[in-house]
């Protein structure tokens, strides 16, 4: 276990440090920020000036060599749009984007998974039925439409919620069900799938003819099973729900890590773009190791060797 | 044959329920009209404005990033010798008034006595001093270097309440300059941080708002400055809240949550006029949206006077403003639009649209069967105006490539005379004189300019020296009928700013700008 353990993240820190490399390569393609922070005023020796300033002039391996070097110190430089630590801007963004992707992930599961449960017990009853309904929604419309038609019905309407900021639980209702819906649409369908399978398998068939009672069939044989490739999807919408937080936060005017990363690279900030990228990069590597190894509690067959 | 059906009957369900989902959705989107009416109902209180801004400035230090960012807070927090009243005037603020030498080299500013800081420190000369070498210096990274390096030889403090400029050539926007890009900040106050960058997190000026919360990408609040030397603000508070995307400031206007939106698209005022608790106020943008012709290869059709008339004929530009800008626009008679507080030409007439002008045009220049170029698009202005001229210019046989390239890169292409040979351009500019546009565009050296024409050169050398206002409207009058007989660009309109507030508090925004001015903000 603890071999696999170490295995792992070495992989992660691999992968961790090539996403580094690669977007710190690409945010020097795109372009260069001396013509965004001068005005077009100044001559080319101005830029030069600049350029030396902030060790642009320098090839490109020393120029990441000295990052890595900087970066073994947690220190991501300076950001130069807002004359701070790129690490602290990012921070002060990160948090309400992961707030709004935790709320919305537990929206889909505290709504998908019952959802699915019940669709699988009961075919074509009520819950079946509002399910269809509540899937075919969530996955035929994006996160930002169901935040214009929220905002139009919950806050200009009936004036229950803010139409944006945030600050109070009232403030992320909105945008957390925006978020979630989606992907409470997908965990209630793969719930239904993967708990109809199960519900006619024959170990299930053989625990009704024992007599258990039909309660601890459906949570503790069926569910247990049925909820591994569930765990994979949540984990996995996570990262989606991370990026798909931008639009949202867009319309909610969330003060998160996506329209901040939207600006920094109009604005070619450098810094800001390493640190978020490496930041999430880090959350996505956390976040499927804590995955795999949860695998190995829910799944006794499934053992590391 | 059973499963077939049950596949059969699951889809049409499937297909009944999706239908379902539209129409819900069809209706939450229709039913909803706003409740209630906003007129005179502050979001906060009769004491507070709450202004929705697209974004806040990055860096709150008045002197180092672009002036278009500082315009969003700095004429609120800061001061500068002169400042600009609401059409773009020159008025008095940390400065009572200047003497020019003969030589027009020594600018002495007789400086306002008893002013202070937010922080209680008194304004002197030597904070004048010291900001101007703060700009100058090369590591502080000011980005207004390179408006006052060429120029500014040395600043000295003749005594506590008199400054002295020396220039090193004459420069008759220098007043201009200073109102628009030098505001002064407290020498003893920044010397005794720990970095100059610490400034940003805590700045202190002189206006008549200081700044007490700074939530990053959130929220900006200001409170009213009981120290400030003039007249002060009609409220206690004053509250910026970002909100990125236009139809949710719109929103949050209609759900009263905030009092005033600003840089509202021209969809939404359609929707927010309609509704009796709010006003609307539209102001000439002072950009004019044009595009610029590289004219200099003598190989180009665009080198010939002709084609680069026909270009301007044949082009529609009532429909475009009319469809396209969806009539939140002017007419746009030369380079500097008739919004500027001098300097435009209102002599000048719009080219009308005339296709057989045009055709005529192209045939004497040698272009009777047209030619082939192509046409440079921003991705952050509008696809269709380039759509629409292209179809324009096609009809006259002026075949073009429509190119949209991403805004970054445009920048740096723009920039560099690499963007060509048409490309859509606007321009800001933070000092109300027209030379940032015309010696950005119209001259040999201009940084956006790929046209020359002897007989501007002359004038505009001449404008240089020239700093009395009067004589400097004059002489750019004469530059904007030569560039526009000679067609050194395809003018196309002047877009206006939009912002819609709660009428009863009546605030006027800044003409020809996107300075956000609430130095003398107050509810009826």
């Amino acid at each position: 276990m603890l071999n696999y353990l170490l295995r792992r993240i070495g992989q992660s820190a691999l992968t961790v440090f090539l996403v580094i490399a690669v977007i710190f390569t690409v945010v020097r393609a795109i372009g260069d920020p001396t013509h965004l922070m001068l005005p077009p005023e100044a001559t080319e020796a101005d830029r030069q000036v600049l350029r030396e300033q902030m060790g642009l002039d320098r090839p490109l391996p020393v120029q990441f060599a000295s990052f890595v070097a900087d970066l073994a110190h947690g220190d991501f430089g300076t950001s130069y749009r807002f004359s701070r630590p790129a690490l602290g801007v990012v921070a002060q963004a990160l948090l309400p984007t992961l707030l709004l992707a935790v709320a919305a992930l537990a929206v889909a599961v505290l709504i998908g998974l019952p959802l699915g449960v019940a669709s699988a017990l009961w075919p074509d009853g009520v819950a079946d039925q509002c399910a269809r309904i509540f899937t075919v929604l969530g996955q035929a419309a994006p996160p930002f439409f169901f935040s214009l038609v929220f905002v139009k019905v919950f806050s200009l309407q009936f004036g229950w919620f803010p139409t944006g900021g945030y600050g109070t639980v009232s403030h992320l209702v909105l945008p957390m069900l925006a978020l979630g819906w989606y992907a409470a649409a997908g965990v209630a369908r793969l719930t239904l799938s993967s708990m109809t399978t199960v519900l006619h398998s024959e170990y299930v068939k053989f625990a009704r003819i024992k007599g258990v009672p039909e309660h601890v069939i459906v949570l503790r044989h069926a569910l247990r099973n049925a909820i591994l490739p569930v765990i994979t999807f949540v984990s996995l919408q996570f990262g989606v729900l991370l990026g798909g937080a931008v639009s949202v936060e867009v319309v909610f005017a969330w003060p998160g890590v996506g329209q901040l990363l939207l600006d920094s690279i109009n604005n070619l900030d450098y810094t800001v773009v390493q640190a978020a990228v490496t930041v999430a990069a880090l959350v996505f590597a956390a976040v499927n190791l804590a995955v795999d190894l949860l695998y190995a509690v829910i799944d006794p067959r499934i053992r590391y060797a | 044959m059973k499963s077939a059906m049950t596949q059969d009957t699951r889809n049409i369900r499937r297909r009944k329920a999706a239908l379902a989902a539209s129409v819900a959705a069809a209706l939450a989107w229709g039913f909803a009209t706003p409740a209630s009416a906003i007129n005179g109902k502050p979001a906060v209180d009769r004491q507070t404005v709450v202004v929705a801004i697209t974004a806040l400035p990055a860096n709150l230090d008045p002197l180092i990033p672009p002036s278009i960012e500082s315009a969003k807070y700095a004429w609120n927090a800061f001061d500068s010798l002169y400042g600009f009243d609401r059409q773009g005037n020159l008025e008095p603020r940390l400065a009572t008034g200047y003497e020019i030498s003969a030589d027009g080299l020594v600018w002495t500013f007789r400086l306002r006595a008893g002013v202070k800081f937010h922080n209680g420190d008194a304004f002197t000369a030597d904070d004048v001093k010291f900001s101007m070498d703060r700009v100058l210096q090369p590591e502080s990274k000011s980005t207004r270097r390179p408006f006052f390096a060429p120029v500014v030889e040395s600043t000295t403090v003749k005594d506590a309440h008199t400054v002295v400029f020396r220039l090193k050539k004459k420069d008759g926007a220098f007043l201009n300059k200073l109102a628009g890009y030098l505001y002064v900040v407290p020498r003893k106050y920044v010397q005794g941080l720990p970095n100059a960058e610490a400034f940003g997190q805590a700045p202190v000026g002189t206006g008549p708002w200081k700044i007490v919360q700074n939530q990053v990408g959130r929220e900006l609040v200001f409170e009213r400055f009981d120290g400030f030397w003039g007249k002060k603000p009609g409220v206690a508070r004053l509250v910026y809240k970002v909100i990125p995307e236009p139809s949710s400031r719109a929103s949050a206007l209609l759900a009263g949550e905030i009092d005033l939106a600003t840089e509202v698209a021209p969809t939404d005022l359609e929707r927010l006029a309609a509704n009796k608790g709010l006003a609307a106020e539209v102001v000439d943008g002072g950009s004019p949206l044009h595009i610029r012709i590289y004219a200099s290869d003598p190989a180009s059709p665009l080198s010939k006077r002709e084609v680069r008339l026909a270009l301007n004929y044949a082009v529609d530009k009532k429909a475009l403003i009319a469809s396209v800008l969806r009539g939140q626009a002017a007419e746009l008679n030369a380079l500097i639009p008739s919004s500027y507080p001098y300097g435009s030409n209102p002599a000048l007439k719009p080219f009308e649209f005339d296709a057989a002008r045009a055709r005529q045009l192209l045939a004497q220049a040698g272009y009777a069967k047209g030619f082939d170029t192509s046409l440079t698009c921003p991705s952050n202005q509008p696809r269709a105006i380039c759509e629409t001229l292209a179809a324009y210019w096609g009809q006259v046989g002026v075949r073009t490539q429509i190119k949209v390239i991403d805004s970054i890169a445009y920048n740096r292409l723009n920039n560099t005379h690499q963007s060509g040979p048409l490309v859509v351009m606007g321009f800001g500019n933070a000092i109300y004189d027209p030379i940032h546009v015309i010696g950005g565009a119209a001259i040999k050296d201009g940084t956006w300019s790929d046209y020359t024409n002897p007989e501007v050169e002359k004038l505009v050398a001449q404008v240089d020296g020239e700093s009395e206002r009067a004589r400097r409207d004059a002489i750019f009058r004469q530059v904007l009928q030569i560039a526009r007989d000679d067609g050194q660009a395809v003018l196309l309109a002047e877009p206006k700013v939009l912002y819609v507030q709660d009428p009863q508090l009546g605030w006027k925004p800044q003409v020809a700008g996107w300075s956000l001015n609430f130095r003398e903000v107050a509810w009826k």
